[in-house]
């Protein structure tokens, strides 16, 4: 089979590294600026939760479904998030039909990280009846065009798709008691749905490093010649929610200092983005 | 009333949704959407949204299906987890592989295959959100796709279904129109060579019935043929304006330049007459002399020689 990466060629690889020396990119960015973000939320009605994300050229959907679930025995009033992604053919010639990968699964991970550890959306308050029933929630990222910077992507499209999630409300008897029918399932009010508050927008910023050189949401062509890569969950309050560092690179000491610095002034541009689709 | 007992066609003959018997929902196909694919399109149709991408004509794996004689089209449709009501497990289904399968075959009748020897043409649908119809919808997207990509083809394929709902036969069934009605027959239709290469059904048809569908989805797949033609038409004339916006721009740009060029030539040859009129004017005041006696100088180099 195939495989996932495109090689690059001698030429092309020179000219972004000698580019990057002269802090500048194949693209016209600067080393520490973003490709163009475009939002859509609401794009799929069927969900009950959604947006599109663009990043560049790069395309990423995701969709929030809900099923009434049993809790897990050690947070018996917690609701769970599930999150999936799928990198197939439709996005890149060369991802392949299948089971997840470890490629998938590590975004899927990634961008599920940041929102559990910041308390993005409360979990906690995502029960319906303690200890029996809770919100499940599966929040599915759908890569659709793949020119790079999909953690960053998946973490915008994921945070779009929970601000916009509504749930249907629960029917409660005048004792405020959780009516549920002889099956024990749930009832809801008819066509009546409540949102979901959101506590934190935490947002994914990837940045790497090419021969010592730190730049921020590389593209396509950087990703394959980074060295290493790292992507940061941050909250609005600029507190670190989530690390993971890829490839197979090293990080000297005072890289990890610069990319924080610039990684925290990308969340905050990605973040205003995103207010401005949420308005 | 349930939804099962409500009726789908109103007392004035239209569905519920307004359309008469013979209208197509709601459609629009936008071709060359995604950057990475050689073919792309995403179809609009009613609710429906589907996105379609080709890859190739490329190297065929695993090499044990190649076929020396021609390409191979190897069509994959899928639907995201939240394109329906309840999520759908994201591992492919069996309806899933069989959707495939007929959609390749359909789409193997019109492309040229036999112009690619040896490789694979890749076609792949995902459905992001389900409205009913969705597998005519991904065959009129995939067929916009693989003509997008360039690959020559015989026609274009249309997909549209027709069904009865209340012993009427109706085009374009949506969702529950499929659901509450009695049957289904989703149909991929080549409009210009007059070939049918996907036909499916299910439901309780008289023979009359089943005939009458066809047609009737036949006339709705002409419809979208005319949206598809217009897709990749639309695509190239975009591309032709912006062409031609840049070659204005170009010309605009070089006028201005020559313009620009122009009066610096204009500004250079009257400061060069300024300098050659202060420089008579210098040389009349200072050197005359001076320069009379080079000139005189140089006019008789036999001097020159003499002293050597």
């Amino acid at each position: 089979m195939g495989s996932h990466k495109r090689i690059i060629n001698k030429i092309e690889r020179e000219h972004i590294v000698s580019l990057m020396e002269h802090g500048k990119r194949a693209d016209g960015r600067s080393l520490n600026e973003v490709r163009p973000v475009k939002i859509t939320t609401g794009y799929i009605q069927k969900a009950e939760g959604s947006a599109l994300v663009e990043l560049g050229h790069t395309k990423v959907l995701a969709g929030v479904k809900y099923m009434v679930g049993e809790p897990y025995s050690d947070s018996p009033n917690s609701g769970v998030l599930t999150v999936g992604a799928e990198l197939s053919p439709i996005a890149s010639p060369f991802f392949q039909m299948g089971p997840p990968n470890p490629q998938t699964i590590e975004l899927a991970r990634v961008t599920d990280r940041a929102i559990r550890e910041s308390a993005a959306v409360k979990f906690d308050d995502l029960f319906i009846i303690p200890g029996e029933k809770v919100w499940i929630i599966f929040l599915d990222l759908y890569v659709l065009n793949d020119d790079g910077g999909l953690f960053d992507a998946s973490g915008l499209a994921a945070m779009a798709a929970l601000a916009t999630l509504e749930l249907p409300t629960i029917k409660k008897d005048s004792n405020g008691e959780v009516e549920v029918d002889e099956n024990g399932k749930v009832q809801f009010v008819d066509g009546e749905t409540t949102k979901v508050p959101v506590n934190h927008y935490t947002l994914s910023v990837t940045s790497a490093s090419i021969e010592g050189k730190i730049i921020i949401d590389p593209s396509r062509d950087e990703r394959e010649l980074q060295d290493y890569r790292v992507t940061l969950g941050i909250t609005e309050e600029n507190q670190l929610v989530s690390a993971q560092k890829g490839e197979f690179g090293v990080l000297k000491s005072g890289e990890l200092e610069q990319i924080i610095d610039d990684s925290i002034i990308v969340a905050a541009h990605y973040r205003e983005e995103l207010m401005k689709a949420l308005e | 009333m349930t939804e099962s007992e409500r009726k789908l066609i109103n007392p004035d003959g239209t569905r519920l949704d307004g359309r008469s018997k013979t209208d197509i929902r709601e459609t629009s196909i936008e071709a060359g959407v995604s950057s990475r694919a050689d073919g792309s399109a995403l179809i609009k149709m009613g609710n429906n949204i589907i996105l379609a991408v080709v890859h190739g004509p490329r190297e065929l794996h695993p090499k044990h299906l190649v076929n020396p004689n021609k390409a191979v089209i190897r069509c994959t449709y899928r639907m995201a987890t939240f394109s329906v009501g309840d999520r759908k497990r994201p591992a492919p289904s069996r309806r899933e592989r069989e959707i495939s399968k007929v959609m390749t075959e359909s789409l193997e009748s019109v492309v040229l295959t036999h112009l690619y020897p040896r490789s694979a043409i890749d076609v792949f649908v995902q459905v992001l959100q389900a409205d009913g119809g969705t597998r005519c919808a991904a065959l009129s997207a995939a067929s916009v796709a693989v003509a997008d990509a360039g690959i020559p083809m015989r026609d274009l394929i249309a997909g549209c279904a027709a069904g009865i709902i209340e012993d009427q036969v109706v085009v374009d069934l949506a969702d529950y129109e499929d659901k509450e009605g009695t049957g289904d027959v989703p149909l991929g239709y080549a409009p210009s060579v007059d070939e049918v290469s996907l036909l499916q059904m299910d439901g309780n048809f008289t023979k009359e019935q089943l005939l009458e569908s066809v047609e009737l989805a036949k006339e709705g797949c002409r419809q979208v043929y005319l949206i598809q033609r217009e897709a990749l038409k639309k695509k190239y004339s975009d591309i032709r304006e912006e062409v031609a916006e840049e070659i204005v721009e170009e010309a605009i740009e070089l006028k201005e330049n020559i313009e620009e060029d122009q009066a610096d030539i204009t500004d250079f040859m009257e400061e060069e007459e300024e300098e050659e009129e202060e420089d008579f004017i210098d040389y009349g005041d200072d050197d005359e002399e001076d320069d009379e006696k080079v000139v005189d100088d140089l006019l008789e180099p036999t001097t020159f020689f003499e002293e050597e």
